[in-house]
């Protein structure tokens, strides 16, 4: 038996993602093989010892000064129209939504022409998608390169990522959808058009 | 609170109603700062982070699609905004002083000279947890500190469950490489 592979079930056992044909074959191994048992040893002292390191106390009150706060924020950002940042942005949403909204007509007209609109908050359609990329994302700039290049980093490097165990695909999710750059959503893009295909 | 009532507070913070939001924020406020400050290790930062946490989710309420749990939406964002926060800082290595002291099996930087063993062997725990890579600190967070299983955190992660897995078994090794020295003190006093 191959010690890697042991040493990987004795980490899922000690997170309980281990299946129980698997148990009986790890403790059949560990008794003959002293690295593995070590590894268990450490792994389960670094286990226990982890869950004592403590995080400060934070104070009821100190955490009601900081909801207020962005209750404050929330109330000045949808302030009275013309206030805020959504002015500036209200100025320029269009030309942000340009490009998506563009690709999404593409999208709706040449890969589904079936499909007559999405209907509202319907992210499990490609329409849907892009109907809440308009609504919800576009024009937070900040976002949008902060997730982007999460997306980047993250997706490009593991195929795996891309979908979640049950086969649902990681852009169905509500929140994937919160921030994208131009050029994750470029990237996106291609990877929606492929999932269509299969 | 069951979810019934918890949809409908969901719906009316949507809806502006400032009474909805707070007492969302009041149920989950203290599990989400705790988790933030584990990823910051600074009380200014996982204020910030907080703030910025909440603020978005309820700009972003309209798009909570009630795919996953509120708690775990709240928490991904959370989650997304330390990653992307720590990125941006180029903190992913913050502790190489802890490192350094670890690896040459000296004094801990934390000031744990005066403290018990086990004292000593949570601080540097703790060190050599902040020093892991973040994607590997993301999973140990998850995973050990709010004992959630692999599929929660792929969910929380937006990755899949054997990423998970193939992490927390890398994280687990590091971890080991680093306090090499102190795990055989420490099992010898246990």
């Amino acid at each position: 038996m191959n010690c890697k592979k042991i040493e990987r079930w004795v980490s899922d056992e000690l997170d309980g993602a281990l299946a129980p044909d698997k148990k009986q074959r790890v403790a059949r191994h560990l008794a003959t093989c002293r690295a593995c048992r070590e590894f268990q040893r450490t792994a389960q002292l670094i286990q226990t010892e982890s869950r004592r390191v403590d995080v400060p106390a934070v104070s009821p009150e100190h955490l009601e000064a900081l909801s207020g706060r962005v209750w404050d924020r929330i109330r000045r950002e949808k302030g009275a129209p013309g206030e805020g940042r959504w002015a500036i942005f209200r100025g320029l949403r269009w030309a942000w939504l340009a490009a998506p909204v563009a690709l999404a007509l593409v999208v709706s007209v040449f890969l589904s022409p079936s499909r007559v609109g999405p209907p509202p908050d319907d992210v499990f359609s490609i329409e849907g998608c892009f109907d809440r990329v308009v609504r919800e994302i576009a024009g937070d700039e900040e976002l949008a390169a902060g997730f982007g290049s999460f997306l980047e980093e993250s997706l490009a490097q593991e195929e795996s990522l891309l979908f979640f165990s049950d086969g649902s695909a990681l852009w169905n999710e509500p929140d994937f959808w919160i921030s994208l750059s131009e050029e994750a959503l470029g990237w996106l893009e291609d990877e929606i058009k492929e999932e269509i295909r299969s | 609170m069951d979810d019934a009532d918890e949809r409908e507070l969901i719906e009316r913070a949507g809806r502006g109603d400032k009474e909805a939001s707070s007492e969302l924020i009041r149920r989950y406020r203290e599990r989400i700062y705790r988790a933030i400050f584990r990823f910051t290790r600074n009380p200014d930062d996982a204020d910030d982070l907080f703030q910025e946490t909440f603020f978005r989710v309820f700009r972003s309420l309209r798009s909570f699609g009630r795919r996953s749990g509120f708690y775990t939406w709240v928490y991904r964002i959370a989650v997304n905004q330390c990653l992307n926060f720590l990125k941006k800082k180029g903190r992913e290595m913050p502790s190489a002083k802890y490192f350094q002291a670890l690896e040459s099996g000296g004094q801990s930087p934390l000031g744990a000279s005066e403290a018990t063993a086990a004292t000593e062997l949570r601080d540097r725990l703790a060190a050599a947890i902040e020093s892991l890579p973040l994607s590997y600190r993301a999973c140990v967070n998850l995973v050990v500190f709010e004992a959630m299983s692999h599929h929660q955190a792929a969910r929380v992660l937006g990755c899949s469950e054997k990423t998970v897995s193939w992490r927390m078994h890398k994280a687990r090794k590091m971890l080991q490489n680093s306090l090499r020295h102190h795990l055989g003190e420490k099992s010898d006093e246990l």
